[in-house]
């Protein structure tokens, strides 16, 4: 997995910022663009899923004037919702759960010119996303627990279709539509600490096992999502 | 990194000539894009910031060298707002207790703004620009609004209807800021923009969230700007 991470971390800064640094002024084959985007999200954990955008990085290589490679990095940032547990007078739980995520994906984009300095991609990817996750529950409205889980890898893939206007032979204005999704992993969560009130002893059975069955999976994500960004040629 | 390699593209679109001259004559008017990314407080008390996006568009038009009027129409995303809110009615008599109650948690807002600057130069040429103005804007809550709403009957007696309650109505629809900034032109058509917007009003009802403490529209926003 660091070795992936490497080479991905290679393509998208290493090489970019060396070719930069060359100070012949020629346009190289590397493009590089800011995007961000937002749209519909939910995750199979929370009912409801509000707040969700991303802020990512991409970088692709030209190979031909039909084919590219790209690599792209995106910070993901979601919240939602988690089925809530109530015994009618004591416990009243609700949970809500934040993703800050960070994802490495790569793949090739096809490219269609469809009028001079406009050009349409499809940019199928696949990758690994850091899933960093905390759950916020909360007793009748108060504080009851804050859980957070270690850190997890797992496999994403996303399909972008995106519109490139070049207004000037270095900068293109950038929009399309992308649908991204996380597959379901074998891993379970793994607790890296739990604050706040303890389970009380005498009705531990079912608040322990609403507790238990919110901090079992992953999960699976997905984001339709609308982008704008810039496009610079290196 | 993301920010490293960012920079270093925006670097490249520079001209190969030193940080302070000036740029080529850029156009009196247009439109351009706006992409950012801004901090917002989203707790006066604890003092915790909120992260979301800023996207949109702008228009800007020279008034004459050294001043020129920008309207812009852009959309931000605050999430990690923790205002929450419970209310409950209980109905006893002897054949036992009825309860209704409804809770609601305020957590992200979409905020539809609309800018409007007065940009002042040294001239229009000039790299380094300041800017002054206001900025009213449309608020949307983007989760629940309608709260969890629950009762329970086992005496014959109906409590209140809590299913009534919206938080919608106890947020503020409009609200209005004040915003003063500094913008930098790497080149005539890309720009950066740093500001900072204090909100007038208090977002969210008192009596509704229970609360005495101010829910603002106040943010520092970093941004880079592409007129086509």
């Amino acid at each position: 997995m660091k070795q992936l991470f490497l080479s991905l971390g290679l393509i998208l800064f290493v090489v970019p910022a060396t070719l930069l640094a060359q100070e012949d002024a020629r346009l190289t084959r590397f493009t590089t663009g800011l995007e961000m985007s937002s749209g519909l999200a939910g995750h199979d954990c929370c009912g409801e899923s509000w707040g969700y955008f991303r802020i990512g990085n991409n970088t692709t290589y030209r190979l031909s004037r039909l084919l590219s490679l790209e690599a792209s990095l995106n910070y993901l940032h979601l919240e939602g919702m988690l089925l809530s547990y109530s015994n009618g007078s004591q416990f009243n739980l609700r949970g809500f759960q934040t993703w800050h995520n960070v994802s490495l994906m790569l793949g090739p984009s096809f490219h269609f010119s469809s009028r001079k300095s406009r050009e349409w991609s499809f940019i199928p990817k696949a990758g690994m996303m850091l899933n960093n996750m905390a759950q916020k529950i909360k007793n009748n409205g108060s504080p009851y627990q804050n859980r957070r889980y270690k850190s997890d890898f797992l496999p994403v893939y996303e399909a972008d279709l995106r519109m490139s206007w070049w207004f000037t032979d270095r900068l293109a204005f950038e929009t399309g539509v992308a649908y991204f999704g996380s597959l379901q992993s074998g891993k379970s969560l793994r607790t890296k600490s739990v604050e706040g009130v303890p389970v009380s002893s005498e009705n531990q059975e079912l608040p322990a096992y609403y507790l238990e069955d919110i901090s079992k999976k992953h999960g699976k994500m997905f984001g339709f999502n609308f982008l704008l960004g810039l496009r610079f040629r290196l | 990194m993301l920010l490293s390699i960012f920079v270093v593209g925006l670097l490249s679109q520079c001209p190969q000539s030193p940080a302070d001259s000036l740029i080529p004559l850029p156009p009196s008017s247009g439109i351009g894009l706006i992409l950012g990314a801004q901090l917002s407080i989203v707790d006066q008390e604890s003092f915790r910031l909120g992260f979301g996006p800023v996207v949109g568009f702008y228009h800007f038009e020279a008034i004459n060298d050294q001043l020129a009027i920008q309207i812009e129409l852009q959309g931000k995303l605050i999430s990690g707002y923790n205002a929450v809110t419970y209310f409950e009615d209980n109905t006893l008599n002897p054949l036992g207790l009825s309860t209704s109650s409804a809770e609601f948690h305020l957590r992200s807002m979409l905020f539809l703004e609309m800018p409007v600057l007065l940009k002042i130069h040294q001239n229009r040429q000039a790299r380094h620009g300041f800017f002054v103005g206001a900025r009213p804007s449309i608020n949307a809550i983007t989760s629940h609004q309608g709260g969890n709403v629950g009762i329970s009957v086992s005496n014959g007696a109906f409590p209140n209807d809590l299913s009534t309650l919206s938080m919608r109505e106890a947020v503020r629809r409009f609200d209005l800021g004040l915003v003063g900034g500094w913008s930098y032109a790497f080149t005539r058509r890309l720009s950066l923009d740093v500001r900072y917007t204090k909100g007038l009003f208090d977002l969210t009802a008192d009596n509704f969230f229970k609360h005495d403490s101010n829910t603002l529209n106040s943010d520092l926003q970093i941004s880079i700007r592409a007129n086509f």
